[in-house]
Order: C-alpha cells, then structure tokens, then sequence
C-alpha cells in the first residue's frame, strides 16, 4: 500500500513584521490543523521581516510538530536568512532553494542520510570491491 | 619647517552600494561618514591630526562637507564647514591660498579616507629632493589622495582642486611609500583594519587599557559577570554587554553601544551608539544604528525591529537642523576656531558605512 502525504505551500505575504504577523499566523492556522501536516512556506515574496514574523514561524513549527508534521522553508532572500540566522532559528527549518524541491522533500526516502552512515560504515575502498 | 595641511572630508565614499534597495530617511538617518566614525575608540581624522602633529605640522585645517557628522576634534584645528550650496574643494583651495599668504611653503592636502602610517619627513624629503611642484603618495595598490604642494607653483598656475592626474606635464611626482596602508572603502576594510589593530600589525592603538592580553576596553564599560569576552576584542567608552553574552573573535563595540544578555557577537563591528538585543547570534557584520551589513551575504538591510537593534544616536545628531544651536550660512562657508562636534551644524551624512 502506498501513501502519500499532501503538502501545501504557503505564500508568504511581502511583509511579516508585527502589522502583519498575527493575520499571517490566523490564516496558516486552520493548515496547521490535522494529522501530520506538511507545510511548506514560500518565502519568494518576503521582503520584510522581524522578530514577530520570528515568533510566527517558530508558533507554525510548534503546531506542525504537536501533530507530528513538519514545516520547510523555501526560496528565503538574504535578507530575511539574516534575520533568521541573527535569531538563531535558522536551524530549526530546512531550507529549499525552491517550493518544489522543498514540497518533493516530504515524499523523498532520507536516502543521502542512508548513503551518509553507509559511507562510514563501509570505506571507499571496500565499497569499490563490491561493485 | 613650514608645512601646513589641509584635511578634506568629502560625503563619499558611500557603504551602501547604489542598487541597494536601502531607502533613507528620518526613521533610518544615515551614519556617520567613515573618517569620523570612531574605530577602537578613536576616529581617523582625529589619529590623522594627532600623527600630523606629532610629526611637526602646526597648521592643521580640516574641510567638511555638507552633511558631515560627529567630528569631534583635537585642539587648534581650523574647521571649515562647507555647506551644501559650496565645493568642499573650493573651500579647501580658499584656505590653501590663505595659509600661502602667511608663509607657508609647502602644503599638505589629503582626502581623509584611508589610514596611512609613513613617515611624514621621509615624503618630505623625497618632494624637496625632487624639486617638482606637486608629490603625490603611491602604495602597492596605487595613488592615495595624498599630496605634497609647493606655494609658488600654486600662487602662479592658479592649479584647481583636487589635483587630476596628467593636467600638468610630468606631475604629480609619484612617491611610493611602503607602511601600512588601509584604504576604508568598505566595510570590509574595516574589519581588516580592526583585526590588524588588534593583532599589532599597525601602530593602530585601540583606545584604553588592556584588562587582559588581547581585551581592551575603555572606560565606563559594563560587563556583566556572566558575560564572556575571548581574545581579542575592543569595549569602547560606556559599552554594555549583558549577562551571557560573548563577545569573541576580533569584534569591537563603539562607544555607547551594548549587546544584549544571551547574544553572541563573532568578528563584528558594532559601531557607535548601536544596542544589539538579547538572544541574537551575530556573525562577520558591520552594524550601525538600524544598518546590518551581513559581510557573508554581502547584503545591507534596515531593521526597524528595536528587539534585534536600537539606534541610541541622541536625537539632536540625527536632525541637527531642528536643534541647531550653530549658524549655517549658505553663501560662504563658515569657520570656527577649536570647534567640537560641527555635526550639529552640518547635519546627517550622506555617506554611510557601508559597502558590498
């Protein structure tokens, strides 16, 4: 049997700061609702960002998480990575170059963590023998 | 010897690169410009006066350009604030031809910009020993807006400012000088030369006293017990680092500026009157005031977020021109004698600190 798991990206609005964050966080609730739901946000259109926009994404992964799904971010500009790294959530999220890799994330096996621990556990030399 | 200098002190060059979507106004006003902006506690201009004395020259004037800001001097400096209806150059011509009047042989005139250790009686000597005009400083990366001029070759050509390369046949005399040499273009640059200060690499003194090998701080500075500070770094006067933070590798705190309790700062600088909030993780940037400049990225942005950064900068600097307590004429420049701060006359800066 197969399964498949639906994800929805979300568009962010060009603004998150405090004027726009908690109407952000009222539409994107009713996603984070559910079993498993897998979101990713599409940081295309963000220009602006603060520390509100910061608390929202962090509520977002909070409520993911509470229903065991997930949330990815995907085609952050600079200036809002710099954001993120200055308030040390950036390592929270996965990071997508864009939505579509980041939406093929969630149906894709972890195959490059496998590869990663076989690697250690079989040298280059050996993995040669077996072909 | 008769040697007098003249300092110009022009808007430019700008940090912020001309594409940048950064807009300017009140709620964001401009930095300081880069010669006044103090680095490890002092500014260039005021290390540039004080080597210049040190090295015999009296006659010091120092030129502003329109919008100049926190220029705080030392003492029997001619300032001449130019302001925006007139020619920084033409003002520094102006005085040029005066000092020439009152007997001054040769002249100085200098962009302030770049740091530049040399010695001022070698360069000299070498434009004396040449018997030409016009000397001008070279370095490996090439010209420095540094030149040596002669009073009778200037009273007799009527040679306009600034001086152009090839207008006159076979001047300048190029002068190449092998000391440390730092052209501030960037802020890039900046970090150079604060690592280079504090590794010694130049006789670029941080200001204040050493607590421990390789940490400066000045004084006023408050640390809280739980802070961290891992050599080398610079406390500028009346820092404030809050508990937890650490402060590590090469970065400097300007005066008046203070971290936040939890947050890291790693290889930056953090320029005057600049409050960093708590919990961040700052890293390889150049911030002033609202200004982030992430040198990684290469990208400036403006938080307006006072939970990440605060611009402290008092009010009066940021719209001098409804505070001025100084007259601003616009005809003809305006000079004062021993004069601290021109700023509140001249107003905010144009130039700002930062570039990609």
């Amino acid at each position: 049997m197969a399964t498949t798991r639906r994800v929805i990206v979300k568009h962010l609005p060009e603004s998150l700061s405090r004027e726009r964050a908690h109407q952000f966080f009222a539409e994107v609730a009713p996603l984070l609702e559910g079993d498993r739901p897998s979101l990713v946000f599409d940081f295309s259109a963000v220009r602006d960002m603060d520390s509100a926009g910061v608390e929202v994404l962090l509520r977002c992964m909070e409520e993911a998480m509470k229903s065991n799904g997930d949330l990815k971010l995907a085609a952050v500009p600079p200036q809002v990575a710099v954001i993120l790294e200055l308030t040390q959530v950036s390592r929270l999220f996965e990071h997508f170059e864009n939505p579509a890799d980041a939406v093929e994330s969630y149906h894709r096996f972890p195959v490059h963590a496998f590869q990663q621990s076989n690697t250690q556990l079989f040298p280059a030399s050996l993995e040669e023998n077996h072909g | 010897m008769s040697v007098s200098a003249i300092l110009v002190i022009g808007d430019g060059p700008s940090f912020v690169p001309a594409k940048n979507n950064v807009h300017r106004d009140r709620r964001y006003p401009a930095a300081a410009s880069m010669p006044c902006t103090e680095i490890l506690g002092q500014s260039i201009l005021d290390r540039t006066v004080t080597r210049l004395r040190k090295e015999g020259v009296d006659t010091i004037s120092v030129v502003a350009g329109p919008g100049s800001s926190s220029l705080a001097f030392g003492e029997n400096v001619e300032i001449t604030v130019a302001d925006g209806s007139i020619d920084p150059w033409r003002a520094a011509q102006r005085l040029l031809r005066e000092q020439m009047e009152h007997g001054i042989q040769t002249a100085i005139v200098m962009v302030l910009g770049a740091y530049m250790e040399f010695s001022l009686k070698d360069v000299l000597e070498f434009h004396r020993g040449h018997g030409q005009p016009l000397t001008q400083l070279f370095d490996a990366g090439g010209p420095l807006e540094f030149w040596f001029v002669d009073a009778k070759w200037l009273g007799s050509e009527g040679v306009p400012l600034p001086f152009r390369e090839g207008e006159f046949l076979g001047l300048p005399v190029a002068c190449p000088i092998s000391g440390y040499v730092n052209r501030l273009e960037n802020a890039r640059d900046l970090r150079r030369l604060v690592q280079d200060a504090l590794l010694a690499r130049c006789d670029f003194l941080p200001r204040g006293r050493q607590l421990r090998p390789g940490i400066w701080i000045d004084d006023g500075v408050r640390i809280h017990r739980t802070a961290r500070l891992v050599a080398p770094v610079y406390l500028g006067r009346s820092t404030k680092v809050g508990a937890s933070a650490v402060i590590t590798r090469f970065s400097n705190l300007e005066k008046h500026s203070g971290v936040g309790h939890g947050t890291i700062v790693d290889a930056t600088s953090i320029l005057p009157h600049t409050v960093m909030g708590s919990g961040l993780d700052v890293s390889h940037a150049v911030i002033e005031g609202n200004q982030f400049l992430d040198l990684r990225r290469n990208v400036v942005l403006q938080i307006a977020d006072p939970k990440l950064v605060r611009d402290t900068t008092p009010r009066r600097w940021r719209n001098p021109a409804a505070y001025s307590d100084l007259p601003l004429v616009g005809e003809a420049p305006i000079e004062m004698e021993n004069s601290h701060y021109i700023t509140r006359a001249a107003g905010r800066l144009s130039g700002v600190f930062f570039k990609g």
